[in-house]
């Protein structure tokens, strides 16, 4: 058997440390093996070809030819006609892009008709689950960043959790984003506009794997989530946890997120638990234990584990909503008959105050995304005026 | 009639795939032309294509058994068609019962019987009508005497979730099957009205126990994200059943080795990845805007053979576009011999074809020369489904 190893011919220094899911296939298109870019794989003698999928659907790719004993690196490039003119772009090309709309909008382009709409930013902090957000009324909190791509704009605000942004646009319903941060951390948010002049706001993880790994599971590279989150892979993000290391807790649950999505709960080990206890401040903690406990049929305990979700504020990431109101259903409806649970009314309660938050949740972005104007009150009334008059900060001229 | 398939006396007790297929166009309760709604109609109009769309995966289930990882061991199907469908394709009229609920409850209790003899069994659950999604895990679907006034309005509406967790591993159904596919093509046209109803008030289609352990391999493919419209072709078909039988019978094929043996087959992980793509395309050709979710418990499993190497659509495109005139692509096989013909100057431009999946290199070379232009030698590239678009820049 020989080794394969690999290397990512990126510009950048986040990319180039970055993990990314790599498959080896014969000549005849048989898949032999799935492995990361950080993990030497083992392979007979042969010719293969080496194709490492980005989140955005770029692969980069590699044919090698492997004699009968010894290590051999594979050198991957991204596409000539795929590459980023630039370093700086590489991330936003690469990781974050939206590659439909990309360098459809010209910066250079005058409008002939009404000039865009003004669209304004609030930043709320508090616990929505009891009802106490409030609206920053100072601008400190957001630092306009250099705009990634026309008709783009990066932003990164203040986040101490529990922390949302809201963005109101003329005649759509206001969305609030919470921002997965820690305490003490930003959070970085892109703005870009649709072509039908919508903005839309997508939040970026710090942990640039976290971020890529949720945007693979969001765009249906399946795949390409499970090898980053197999078990014998430095990107388990979560594995730190498991030897008490005060890992990226954020990541964590990213990680947590995806295998409880998989299904494959036997490598979650035991560290969701640590997950919970050691990082009171975050709701997914809660979230994601209970899951893990049900799955395993300890329901007593996910309970107990879901009912800490008060006290931490709601989920920040949409399965975390999505997990928990579905546990609480079948609890509350079980309590009604015979296996009752001795907490079903504070159940009852927590999936009451949930229940609007999924009522009005955008389940296609895995951070939890709502409507309204209010965000301790979710509806999907349209924004009445000029979205300015609500204050906030006016995002138009930061858009490049 | 409904159930169509039934091969349980001759599987003996050993595993097989389990189908219950559900499609409603006709809404008995519903407006029809310029009707006026009525309340209990939430806005809700008649389908045209949904029962059609169910009846073609039925059809593609049962003609493809011979693909499937287990014998198609039973089929029920229920069907609500328009009078314009069973115009449209006469086998529909009469070939099973109605969707209503009772019906619905009725199947879907013995399908779970059936799926829980022995948990190697796989299931395969599709619904076509009128629903709505309310987290990853749950979606109301509508069946046909929705709206009849009578008790609450979600009554002759059930849950996807309730039907989820009733399908899970119990004291009553130890052996239940651990494979179980659901694919909800539901449109989502009453969402406003539905937030003021909980997934509670629809009829519960199972009485849900505490679990054990859930290891199933049972992810939920909804063909609509909330706040998002699954769309049909009027009178021919959902776009997510065209996706879905596209994928299932070529698209989301992959090459892999599988007890000792190479086969193209399709999986869950592959079925995702493919779908997702197929509808982005379809929305490009149809002008939606449509988007699949997918819930549950994705862990990879393998779905269906294929009996040979799938086509690819490729899709070529020179830049900068005016070079094309000048632009003549070569393509190779993995042998280095003449691979598929390309028309010079390559229009329509993008240039779409199919390929079969292999290795192709395509060369560019500019001719007659042009300074501003230069030749751009390729390499060989694996071409998978479910399409591999392709930019050949041509300049320095």
């Amino acid at each position: 058997m020989s080794e394969l190893r690999f290397r990512c011919h990126f510009e950048s220094w986040e990319l180039r440390e970055m993990t990314l899911p790599v498959e080896v296939r014969k000549s005849n298109l048989a898949l032999v093996v799935q492995g990361v870019t950080s993990q030497p794989v083992q392979v007979e003698a042969g010719t293969y070809h080496v194709t490492a999928r980005l989140p955005t659907g770029q692969e980069l790719y590699s044919p090698v030819t492997v004699g009968e004993r010894g290590s051999f690196v594979v050198d991957l490039y991204p596409e000539a006609e795929e590459k980023s003119p630039h370093e700086g772009e590489e991330v936003q090309r690469y990781i974050h892009g939206r590659k439909a709309f990309a360098g459809r909008i010209k910066a250079e382009l005058e409008s002939l008709g009404e000039a865009q709409a003004h669209a304004a930013l609030r930043l709320f902090r508090g616990n929505l689950l009891k009802g106490a957000v409030k609206s920053e009324d100072s601008l400190a909190a957001f630092e306009p960043l250099p705009p990634p791509a026309p008709g783009t704009a990066l932003l990164r605000l203040q986040a101490d959790p529990p922390s949302l942004v809201q963005l109101l646009q003329p005649g759509a319903p206001p969305t609030n984003t919470l921002l997965p941060a820690r305490p003490g951390e930003s959070a970085a948010i892109r703005l870009e506009r649709r072509e039908d002049g919508r903005l839309v706001l997508d939040v970026q993880l710090n942990n640039l794997m976290a971020d890529a790994l949720l945007r693979y599971y969001a765009r249906g590279l399946v795949a390409q989530a499970d090898n980053l989150t197999a078990n014998d892979s430095p990107a388990l993000l979560s594995e730190d946890l498991l030897y008490g290391k005060v890992a990226d807790p954020l990541a964590a649950c990213v990680g947590a997120y995806t295998l409880l999505r998989l299904g494959d709960i036997t490598r979650l080990h035991e560290w969701s638990e640590n997950l919970k206890n050691w990082f009171g401040w975050l709701p997914d903690g809660a979230a994601i234990r209970a899951e893990h406990l049900a799955r395993r049929g300890d329901h007593e305990e996910a309970l107990k584990a879901l009912l800490e979700l008060p006290a931490r504020g709601a989920p920040f990431f949409s399965d975390g909503l999505s997990f928990a109101v579905n546990r609480l259903r079948t609890y509350v409806e079980l309590g009604k008959s015979d296996e009752p649970f001795e907490r079903r009314p504070e159940a009852e309660q927590l999936l009451a105050s949930l229940r609007p938050f999924a009522a009005y949740a955008d389940f296609r972005n895995p951070v939890l995304t709502f409507t309204g104007l209010d965000p301790a009150a979710p509806d999907d009334r349209p924004l009445e005026g000029d979205p300015l008059d609500y204050g906030g900060l006016d995002v138009t001229p930061h858009l490049g | 009639m409904t159930l169509l398939v039934n091969e349980l006396p001759n599987l003996q007790g050993r595993p097989g795939v389990h189908a219950l297929i559900v499609g409603v166009s006709a809404y008995r309760f519903l407006p029809t032309g310029n009707q006026a709604g009525t309340p209990e109609s939430l806005g809700l109009r008649q389908l045209s294509s949904t029962a059609l769309s169910a009846y073609r995966v039925f059809r593609w289930l049962e003609s493809r058994q011979q693909n499937l990882p287990l014998p198609l061991a039973t089929c029920r199907v229920l069907l609500s068609p328009s009078a314009e469908e069973t115009v449209s394709e006469p086998a529909l009229a009469g070939l099973a019962q109605a969707a209503t609920l009772e019906n619905f409850l009725r199947e879907a209790r013995d399908w779970r019987q059936d799926a829980a003899g022995n948990e190697e069994n796989m299931t395969f659950f599709y619904f076509a009508g009128h629903g709505a999604q309310r987290t990853r895990e749950d979606g109301v679907i509508l069946l046909e005497d929705f709206g009849d006034g009578l008790g609450g309005p979600l009554k002759n509406a059930v849950d996807v979730g309730n039907i989820f967790k009733g399908m899970a591993k119990s004291n009553a159904f130890p052996s239940m099957a651990q494979t179980q596919l659901y694919f909800v093509d539901a449109c989502r046209d009453f969402l406003t009205s539905f937030r003021n109803y909980e997934p509670d008030d629809a009829t519960q289609v199972f009485r849900v126990q505490l679990t054990g352990e859930d290891r199933r391999r049972a992810p939920i493919f909804f063909a609509a994200a909330p706040g998002t419209r699954a769309y049909a072709r009027i009178g021919e078909q959902t776009l997510f059943s065209q996706a879905l039988l596209e994928c299932l019978s070529n698209d989301a094929a992959d090459f892999k080795e599988l007890n000792g043996q190479e086969r193209w087959c399709v999986s869950v992980h592959s079925l995702s990845e493919a779908l997702t793509q197929r509808i982005a395309d379809l929305n490009e050709l149809e002008g939606a805007d449509q988007e699949i979710v997918v819930g549950g418990l994705g862990q990879e499993a393998v779905i269906s053979y294929l009996d040979g190497a799938p086509s690819v659509r490729v899709v070529l495109e020179v830049e900068p576009p005016e070079a094309m005139q000048v632009t003549r692509l070569e393509v190779l096989d993995d042998q280095g011999g003449p691979g598929p013909q390309l028309p010079f100057p390559l229009e329509p431009h993008p240039y779409s074809c199919t390929w079969p999946a292999g290795f192709y290199t395509i060369h560019a070379t500019i001719s007659p020369p042009d300074a501003r232009y230069v030749d751009r030698p390729g390499r060989a590239r694996p071409v998978m489904p479910p399409r591999y678009p392709k930019k050949v820049r041509v300049t320095p």
